[in-house]
């Protein structure tokens, strides 16, 4: 079983991940497990924050 | 997921099962849509952050400053005081020693007026009457 798992993600959002960065030779792995550890170090929040933008989504939707 | 241009990422094995862990808790079906999210988020913080910093730091600075003035403002007062006290110090020992001298009663037309002049001058200690003659204690 291979390490590593591709994703494909937009060209938009390389670029954001890309301004992000600590250092330029951070890899897009440890962007990506940086804000993993974000998301749990501020889950509620996050959670929070997704739902009001969900239902903000479906109202301007509506 | 709109369309675009798209490109591929390497992320170890582990990292790609949190990311669908946390997509799974959101009920978000994109892996860019999540990624979207969790950027905007992580940088907002990380704009509050460095805003906090910005104040914490201003308020250190400011809060430095009063220190030093209130500091330099004591410092002054105790010089201040030091010196006054050095220059009372001084001032006695500079003051005026008292004098005695005396005149016979023939020499001063007028005692009273003489003792007013003395004390015009603010010189006049003492003065009394010693039979042939004046006596005063005067300052120098």
């Amino acid at each position: 079983m291979p390490a590593t798992k591709t994703i494909k993600i937009s060209e938009e959002m390389k670029t954001k991940l890309d301004e992000i960065k600590i250092h330029p030779r951070e890899t897009y792995d440890d962007i990506i497990r940086r804000l993993v550890n974000f998301y749990e170090k501020y889950r509620e929040k996050i959670k929070m924050l997704n739902s009001s933008e969900v239902s903000s989504t479906n109202v301007v939707s509506r | 997921m709109p369309k675009g241009k798209y490109t591929n990422l390497s992320i170890r094995r582990e990292v790609r099962e949190e990311l669908d862990k946390i997509r799974e808790e959101l009920k978000i079906n994109d892996l860019n849509d999540l990624l979207i999210l969790l950027v905007k988020t992580y940088r907002e913080h990380t704009n509050i952050i460095s805003k906090l910093d910005e104040i914490t730091n201003t308020i250190s600075r400011e809060i430095t400053n009063a220190i030093s003035k209130v500091i330099s403002s004591v410092s002054d007062t105790h010089t201040n005081t030091v010196s006054k006290e050095h220059t009372n110090t001084v001032s006695k020992s500079d003051e005026p020693k008292p004098r005695v001298f005396c005149k016979s009663k023939s020499e001063i037309k007028n005692i009273e007026r003489y003792v007013k002049w003395l004390k015009e001058n603010n010189k006049l200690i003492d003065w009394w009457d010693e039979e042939t003659k004046y006596c005063f204690e005067v300052k120098e």
